[in-house]
């Protein structure tokens, strides 16, 4: 059993994932927006949040930052409807390896109840530092991103390791 | 009873009559010049050279007329010249068959509108010496004098230019009033031309212009037209009877643009008209299905002139002359109208002898107005009628249809390239209420597994499953809407149409940290065609999301979709906050043929205007930036869709 935070504006979608983690026997709370997420991560120390990548106001992954602030352990699955397509650019990428931003998971929606469990077994039971190699791997994997593409923020990475102080 | 003869009354000419017909009744100095040439051509002359000398230095400025016309003796001099208002030009043909076109008595007077001064030299033929008059113009000024008052004196000279067995008058006119710089000389250059009737019969008077400029003197030829698309012959017999013979160039296609046969009219009766009303007339209209090359025109004025015995009629004169009505015709059809007046060239030949109802008004600006002019100009307006026809038929209306082809290929590109883009957008948003779905499926397969069913949680769920299949299907229904291509109009709730393309791009418009408003106002339903209105809502909406997705800030902004409404119209106002349309792409956001660059901002509005306009309505922007507002005028009367001309 976890504790899951659940961000959504859509009320259909927050309710659904909602029922769906109880019925999992999760202890879950939901917040439709940005605001209302980090007033409750200020209250509650989740294990887990499952965020949309699009909500009014305030990115997905702008947010997971913002938790990270209050709660670094806190994993994060990121769903969303726009994975294969331009909203999850390069350039988004680059910045989320950068900023240390990228969640642990990502998800496209509509993700399946079997996809999700088995995601927040594997997060909640693994603990640990994040594997970034894996994620800029699952990153890439699911939005196609061109060879090139990868090399360059691999070589991005690369100086800015070199260089910790910037 | 008859009263005695000192009871009766007598007019008295004061001396500045002179001046009104002349200086004053004159509207300017081409005019002028133009009246001293028909007086040449009245006198029988074959040739007439005007000379231009500007003024330079202790020289005052002279300009010579010089005709070889029949000159006067002392005593027609008397009678003829010295007599205002009298003339002997009584339509009377002369030895040549010429008939004399000034017929009011007063053209001697247009000397005054150019110089100050005077001198007649005119000499009958076999005769010695010239006889010699000068006039000087100021003396005419004195208001306490008349007409009879004013002496002229008289002479008689040797004058070298006029040898024993010549005739002639030259009117030398000295202290000009005007410079006669080269425009003022180009600019009666082409006036004399247009005097001439390049198709006319009597082309046995010319004229020579001897200027200051070498350029500019030589005979003066009147413009003949090349390259015309259509040619209409028309006689009209003195007895009423019309031919028409006509002929077009093969059509704009072919390359080898040449004559074709000539095709005759059957002969017709005018039978509204007695052929007392006027006499024959011979008829020539060259129309150009585009717009004419300065190289086929030259300097000719496009309308309908009159020549009488071969040398121009004023009213028919000026270019601006509607006399016909043809402009005021197209500007009534809002441009709708086949013949385009300033495509057409006339040349009407009329002579005074079977023609003598038809006279220059004193001014000389027009023919006297009465039944004859009447008849006249509706007889020449039902010929154009015919030529219109003809040219609705054979140019405009295949135009017409081209260009709605084109537009209506156009507008399916533009609807293609719309819905390929939504589509994407489209599948993101699909994947909401499919997630809506999927989750709330698997929570009933849960809930039913569980020993105790709550029959509300298992509601709920399929009341969301429900909800969402709606969503679904709506952005089905905006799919197809879009591709639809429906040309017909209905009566459209504006606001759905405005929730139904929001509610598409709510997930693109999020991942862009945008919010779409909608006011709440509810305008009320116009009958308009919904898919064009949808694809242009969506087309604007898209074009604001990607001028803020441009932007290089990371801010949040909105796009909000509004509307007002007045007694005609509802007006859709489409508005963001985004960077604006930069200051290099205004010009273009409207040009026809815009960047090939897929997607850019602006791209497909010009057809979305055209689609719009079809049914009425209007797309403008009224506003480029901060905030950038797009304004759809949907009209409120009933609109069948029918684009009145094409």
């Amino acid at each position: 059993m976890a504790k899951i935070l659940v961000v959504d504006d859509e009320p259909d979608i927050r309710t659904t994932l909602r029922d769906a983690l109880l019925l999992q026997g999760h202890e879950v709370d939901v917040a439709e927006s940005a605001q209302a997420a980090i007033a409750l991560a200020k209250q509650k120390a989740f294990d887990l949040a499952v965020i949309d990548y699009v909500l009014p106001g305030m990115r997905g992954l702008d947010l997971l930052r913002e938790l990270h602030k209050l709660n670094g352990f806190m994993k994060s699955i990121i769903i969303s409807g726009q994975i294969d397509h331009d909203a999850l650019n390069t350039g988004d990428l680059e910045r989320q390896l950068k900023e240390r931003i990228a969640a642990d998971r990502y998800l496209p929606k509509p993700v399946s109840g079997p996809d999700l469990a088995k995601a927040i077994d594997e997060l909640c039971e693994k603990g640990g530092p994040v594997d970034w190699k894996k994620i800029a791997g699952d990153a890439i994997a699911t939005q196609k991103v061109k060879l090139k593409d990868v090399r360059s923020m691999d070589q991005t990475l690369k100086k800015n390791r070199k260089k910790p102080s910037q | 009873m008859s009263p005695s003869s000192s009871k009766k009354l007598r007019f008295q000419a004061s001396a500045r009559l002179q001046r009104l017909l002349g200086r004053d009744l004159l509207p300017d100095d081409n005019s002028a010049v133009e009246e001293l040439v028909k007086n040449a051509y009245d006198s029988n002359a074959t040739e007439v050279t005007i000379t231009i000398v500007r003024s330079s230095g202790n020289n005052s400025g002279e300009i010579e007329v010089r005709d070889n016309g029949e000159g006067l003796s002392l005593p027609n001099f008397r009678r003829r010249w010295m007599r205002a208002g009298y003339s002997e030009k009584t339509g009377t043909p002369l030895s040549t068959g010429r008939v004399q076109v000034g017929e009011k008595g007063i053209g001697r007077f247009a000397a005054d509108k150019l110089g100050k001064r005077l001198t007649v030299i005119t000499k009958p033929r076999d005769t010695h010496k010239a006889l010699q008059v000068e006039f000087k113009w100021s003396l005419f000024d004195d208001k306490r004098k008349l007409l009879s008052d004013i002496l002229i004196g008289h002479a008689y000279v040797q004058e070298p230019l006029l040898d024993r067995d010549q005739s002639g008058t030259i009117l030398r006119i000295q202290d000009l009033r005007a410079s006669w710089d080269d425009k003022a000389v180009e600019s009666l250059r082409k006036r004399l031309a247009q005097l001439l009737n390049p198709y006319g019969l009597d082309q046995k008077f010319k004229i020579n212009l001897i200027a200051p400029r070498p350029k500019l003197s030589g005979p003066i030829v009147p413009n003949e037209i090349k390259g015309a698309d259509f040619e209409w012959e028309i006689e009209r017999s003195a007895k009423g009877m019309v031919t028409v013979r006509r002929r077009r160039r093969s059509s704009e296609d072919n390359v080898v643009k040449e004559w074709g046969a000539w095709e005759r009219q059957p002969h017709e009766s005018e039978a509204r008209f007695s052929k007392d009303d006027f006499g024959p007339v011979s008829a020539r209209f060259l129309y150009f299905a585009g717009r004419p090359k300065k190289s086929q025109v030259g300097d000719a004025v496009p309308g309908v002139a009159v020549y009488r015995d071969g040398l121009r009629v004023e009213p028919a004169g000026s270019a601006l002359a509607d006399w016909l009505g043809l402009v005021e015709k197209r500007a009534k059809r809002a441009g709708h109208m086949p013949l385009v007046p300033n495509r057409l060239f006339g040349f009407i030949e009329i002579n005074r002898k079977d023609n003598p109802q038809l006279q220059d008004a004193t001014n000389r600006r027009s023919f006297v107005a009465g039944p004859s002019l009447e008849a006249f100009s509706m007889f020449l307006k039902r010929r154009l009628g015919e030529l219109e026809a003809q040219v609705e038929l054979e140019v405009a209306k295949p135009r017409w249809e081209k260009s709605k082809q084109l537009k209506s290929q156009k507008l399916l590109q533009a609807r293609n390239r719309t819905l390929s883009i939504m589509s994407l957008s489209l599948a993101h948003e699909l994947r909401q209420p499919l997630q809506a779905i999927r989750t709330a499926s698997e929570n009933i397969a849960g809930y039913l597994g569980r020993e105790r069913v709550k029959i509300q949680q298992v509601d709920a769920a399929v009341d969301v499953i429900g909800r969402n299949v709606v969503r679904i299907d709506k952005h089905i229904q905006f799919l197809k809407e879009l591709g639809s291509g429906k040309e017909e109009s209905e009566t459209v709730n504006v606001m759905e149409v405005v929730s139904e393309v929001l509610d598409v791009f709510r997930q693109l418009a999020a991942a862009r940290n945008t919010t779409l408003e909608q006011s709440v106002s509810k305008p009320p339903d116009v009958v308009f065609n919904r898919s064009i209105l949808l694809a242009t809502i969506t087309n604007l909406v898209l074009n604001a999301i990607e001028a803020i997705e441009a932007s290089p800030d990371q801010e949040a902004h909105t796009i909000r979709v509004s509307t007002t409404e007045d007694t005609n119209s509802i007006k859709l106002i489409v508005e963001d906050d985004g960077p604006g349309i930069p200051e290099a792409n205004r010009s273009r956001l409207f040009r026809r043929q815009t960047t090939t660059k897929q997607g850019g901002m602006g791209v497909g509005l010009i057809v979305w205007r055209d689609a719009v306009q079809m049914f009425g309505g209007d797309l403008e922007c009224v506003n480029y930036s901060k905030p950038t507002q797009f304004v759809v005028t949907i009209p409120r009367e009933q609109n069948n869709g029918q684009n009145s001309g094409g």
